[in-house]
Parts: structure tokens; C-alpha cells; sequence
């Protein structure tokens, strides 16, 4: 269709922010050649929190082996539309010979990554503008750090319309910290765009499991089997007052702690309840983040393949869930619950990568406009193939307009 | 009876219309409860845009007074109907839009100065619809903006994106 010249217009920035808003991120980041201010309120910070809060996006897991394999590794993500799954036409990133990096974190359409020989060294990576940015050394020097688990998180301040990250992490006995059942922890936070990390004094009451999901700008992970198989807790990070406190699971809910799955359904904070002896699939959502009011939201028969199944990793995949089971009868297949439908849709897989078996971890991920230039320098292409063995994207490297 | 106001467009044309259709405008609202219209209320909006705005109203305001009078039975088949029927009637409201931008443009101008949110949020996904796969160079002409970008300063920030700009 020929367009054709409106000089009787002019359109206003805060009409032209409205549109924008409802634009998929790949025109985006081609309109940013259009002009000086079109290209700033594309790259601002609060421009991309208003513009994944849309939807605009797809939402896509990525599955990943966790610790990577050592070797070669590119990641495709998949996309379901409610008929069909898609993998990405270009891997979301590749690792050549990667020895240390795993993948710790998924949030605001970032993917943090952290050293597993020093897990004090992360750093954040946006597949979709294949921007990485490095995040500074630990406060602590490495020497009082045990190099086993670090625990991250990522959150949004609304008040102050900061992005932060937390970790927390085990300290050795004479460090002046407080302890945990199981240890000494420490805990620190790093507000993106400062130079350094800050240690708080609220550490987590209990043993956190290793992936947490970020819900209404705070952090949550469900309580590990470590420290006490009978309780099932929810552990929150509170971005705001900078505190771990507890989030109370619905009343009379009584789950083993593997049985209870946190993620982020549409995003509220959602537990998905796979308990064996059940024959069904429930799922809690929260639906008063402050009232921590409760409501049961869906209840699905399970499907008979499913059966008995424990699951490795399980969580929601936009409006869908996503399933994978880890036991004899599984074909090491991923499977795709469908919540609107009420019915198990799809089975992906099997993974053609037998080291995959019993590792894989399954990520939700939405793409976001969100610029990393906004916190700090970038790390260059070559930089990050040479400390990180970090590709990124093929699609960053091989199409040139 | 409906009270009637009278909407005077830029070009000096009057619209007689209801109160009740006026209203969901939060700027003519809020000249009302203040009392400063009285008489003629005169807007800067063209008569050819304020009749497409008010054209927008009235379906809106039909819409709604439906929805009041229903009662629940039968109310879903109902609702499904109409639904339909305000997609037919959207569509050719969208169609005409896109036959004439000029138009469509000063809409958007008008729905944004009258607040107009519902009709604002229309035509943004409209519009978002229209450009979603242009080139940067299609958007300057549409929207009249002066490329500011020197053509080095061009070339580096298309290449950071590069694979944004295949179809």
C-alpha cells in the first residue's frame, strides 16, 4: 500500500509512547532508526517495563541442561500459540567450549548467568538485542565464599523504578553473619546502575531450592528438601524492603516440598500441585498479593501417562503449563498442559541429546525491549567470547540488513 | 426528554448532541460539571474528525444502554451477537481509517485532547496494526519526522539490530 504524506500531522510523543505499546519488540528495534527521541523512548527504562507488562510478546521456554553440558551449546526456544509449537529460527544464544557459565535466572526478559567455579561472577544477557552485561565482583572477597550454591534473584522497585538483583550465598563459620540451620549465609543486593553489590543483614529462614520465579516485582522460591521434608514453605524476597519474609501457601494445603511447584502464571504467582496420590493437577493462584489471599484456579484430571510421575520441572508457559516428568515410564518427552483447552495437548520431544536426561531445566522466557545499556557498559562480542565463551545469538552475527 | 449539547467543531459547524453520548468524553465531563458549557460548547477539532468522533460515541453509548436494559436470560447468545455485531461495525470504522490517514491521524489527536481512552486505545492498535512491519524510512513519510541521525550515525544503529530488519 503506498503511503502517502500526512503533513497535516504531527503526532505527539505520549501518543507515539501509546503506540508503541502495543508493538511487537522486532518493529521496535527497527523504528529505532527513525529518529533521535523515537530511539530514546524505545531504549528508556521505563518505556520497557510498561511494554512487556503488554504482552505483546510471545512467551517461550527455553530449554536448558543444568550445569550445561561441557562443549558446544545453542539454545532454542519454543513458542505454543494454543495450536502449534515453534522452535526459534535462531538459537536465543550458543556457548562455544562452555566450561562455567549455567544459567541461574530468568526475568524481565533477561537471562542471568553465573560462573559455577566462582559463582560470585554473573552476568545478564538479552537474546533479543544480544546485549551481556557484566555484573561487578562480589563484595565479599572470594576467599570467605565457598564456591557451592549462590542463589539469585531478580526484582523490580515500582517507588523508586529500579531493577535489582539478590543473592544469597554460604560464608565461612567466622564470618560475622548469622546463621542458618545448615550454615552461615549472607546476603547481598545489587541495584542496577550502581558500581558495587551491598550486604544486607535479612538472610532466607530456610533453605531456598535453586530456581525462584519472579512475580509482582519481588522474588519467590519454594523452600528446599534440605532442611525439613514436611514443611512446605514459601520463602519471598521483598524488593522494597529489602527482607526475605514468608508467604503463607494456602490453608490446609498439605504438600510434600516436591510437590510443590511455584512460577508465574500470568503474572501472579501461581503453585502447581503434582502430589503422586492425587489423580488431579491443581493449581493455586495468588490472587491479592498484599491480602496473600488465595484461590484455587484450576483442577484438571491427570493424564494417565502422567500417572505417577515426579517432575523434574514444571511451570507455566503463558496461559498453558508446561510438564516434565522424571521417571521410568517418561520418554524423556516434554509435555504441554493446556489450560484453557482443560487437556494435555502436546508431547515435545524426545530430547535428541541423551545427556539432557534427568538435567533439563525448563525456563520461562518473554523477550523484552529492555536495554542493558541503561545500567552500564556492554560487554563487546569478542570480550564475551573470550571470558565467557559467549556467542550469543547466530542471528546477531550471520544477518546483516 | 435527553438533554441536548451543542458541539461547535474548529470550522465553525455545530453537533446537537446528547449528553449522555457527549459525556464519556472526560474533557467535555468535566466543562460540564464546571458550568463553563453553556451555549455553544466550541472544540478544536475539525468538523470532519468530530463527526468520526461522535460517530464512535453514539456505538459506545448504544452498546452500553443495551447491556443495562438485558435481563440474564438468554443474555449470553445475546452478548455473542453482539459481539459479532461490533466487530462488523469496528472493522468497517478501521477500514475507512486506513482508506484515509489524514483522517485517522487527526482522530487520534482528538481522542487524545478529548480523552477518549476507549477510542485512543483503538486507534493506537490500529495504527500499530498499519506500521507493525514498515521500514524506518515508510514511518518518517507516515508520520512526518525528520530523520535526525546522521548517515553514519544511521548505519551503526541499523546494524545493531540488523536481523530486525528482514521480514
Amino acid at each position: 500500500m503506498e503511503i502517502t504524506n500526512c503533513a497535516s500531522s504531527y503526532v505527539p510523543a505520549d501518543i507515539v509512547y501509546q503506540i508503541f505499546l502495543k508493538l511487537p519488540a522486532k518493529s521496535l528495534l527497527r523504528f529505532r532508526c527513525v529518529s533521535k527521541i523515537w530511539r530514546d523512548i524505545i531504549d528508556g527504562l521505563s518505556f520497557a517495563k510498561k511494554h512487556i507488562a503488554f504482552a505483546a510478546e510471545q512467551p517461550q521456554i527455553l530449554p536448558a541442561a543444568v550445569p550445561f553440558p561441557i562443549g558446544a551449546q545453542a539454545l532454542h526456544s519454543l513458542t505454543y500459540d494454543g495450536n502449534s509449537i515453534k522452535e526459534s529460527d535462531y538459537p536465543v544464544l550458543e556457548f562455544l567450549n562452555n566450561e562455567s557459565y549455567d544459567l541461574s535466572h530468568i526475568a524481565y526478559g533477561l537471562l542471568l548467568f553465573e560462573n559455577q567455579n566462582c559463582r560470585a561472577e554473573a552476568f545478564l544477557y538479552n537474546p533479543l538485542r544480544g546485549e551481556v552485561l557484566e555484573l561487578p565482583r562480589a563484595s565479599t572477597p572470594a576467599a570467605e565464599t565457598y564456591s557451592t550454591d549462590y542463589w539469585y534473584g531478580m526484582g523490580f522497585n515500582n517507588m523508586t523504578n529500579t531493577y535489582k538483583i539478590v543473592r544469597v550465598f554460604p560464608v565461612k563459620a567466622d564470618d560475622d553473619h548469622m546463621s542458618s540451620s545448615d550454615g552461615l549465609l549472607a546476603s547481598e543486593i545489587y541495584t542496577m546502575g550502581t558500581s558495587s553489590w551491598r550486604r544486607i543483614s535479612s538472610i532466607p529462614p530456610f533453605s531456598l531450592s535453586k530456581h525462584g520465579v519472579s512475580v509482582y516485582g519481588d522474588m519467590h522460591w519454594s523452600t528446599s528438601w534440605i532442611d525439613r521434608i514436611d514443611d512446605r514453605m514459601i520463602i519471598s524476597f521483598d524488593f522494597g524492603k529489602e527482607e526475605f519474609i514468608q508467604t503463607s501457601p494456602p490453608d490446609h494445603l498439605v504438600l510434600p516440598n516436591y510437590c510443590l511447584k511455584l512460577t508465574n502464571l500470568r503474572e501472579s504467582l501461581a503453585i502447581i500441585d503434582l502430589s503422586s496420590d492425587h489423580q488431579f493437577i491443581e493449581i493455586w493462584v495468588m490472587k491479592d498479593y498484599n491480602k496473600k489471599e488465595w484461590a484455587k484456579e484450576y483442577r484438571t484430571n491427570k493424564c494417565e501417562i502422567l500417572g505417577n510421575s515426579l517432575f523434574f520441572s514444571v511451570g507455566a508457559w503463558g496461559p498453558s503449563l508446561y510438564l516434565y516428568p522424571n521417571n521410568e515410564m517418561n520418554d524423556n518427552c516434554l509435555y504441554i498442559h493446556d489450560l484453557k483447552m482443560n487437556r494435555l495437548m502436546y508431547k515435545i520431544g524426545p530430547w535428541r541429546d541423551e545427556s539432557y536426561r534427568h538435567r533439563t531445566k525448563i525456563f520461562s522466557y518473554t523477550q523484552s525491549i529492555l536495554s542493558l545499556k541503561n545500567f552500564g557498559k556492554l560487554v563487546s562480542a569478542a570480550e564475551g567470547l573470550r571470558r565467557f565463551s559467549f556467542l550469543k545469538s547466530a542471528r546477531f552475527i550471520y544477518v546483516s540488513p | 426528554m435527553a438533554i441536548m449539547y451543542a458541539l461547535k467543531s474548529s470550522d465553525n459547524e455545530i453537533f446537537e448532541v446528547e449528553q449522555k453520548v457527549i459525556e464519556q468524553s472526560e474533557t467535555i465531563k468535566k466543562m460540564i460539571e464546571d458550568g463553563a458549557a453553556t451555549g455553544e460548547i466550541p472544540l478544536q477539532v475539525s468538523s470532519k474528525t468530530l463527526a468520526k468522533v461522535l460517530e464512535w460515541c453514539k456505538q459506545r453509548q448504544h452498546k452500553t444502554v443495551e447491556n443495562e436494559n438485558d435481563d440474564n436470560k438468554g443474555k449470553r447468545k445475546k452478548e455473542r451477537d453482539e459481539d459479532d455485531d461490533i466487530k462488523e461495525w469496528e472493522n468497517k470504522f478501521s477500514d475507512e481509517l486506513k482508506a484515509d490517514k489524514d483522517v485517522l491521524f487527526d482522530l487520534l489527536l482528538a481522542s487524545n485532547y478529548l480523552d477518549l481512552p476507549a477510542l485512543l486505545s483503538f486507534l493506537c492498535q490500529l495504527v500499530a496494526d498499519m506500521v507493525a512491519g514498515k521500514m524506518p524510512e515508510e514511518i518518517r513519510r507516515m508520520f512526518n519526522i525528520e530523520n535526525d541521525f546522521t548517515p553514519e550515525e544511521e548505519k551503526a544503529i541499523t546494524a545493531e539490530h540488523g536481523w530486525a530488519f528482514q521480514p
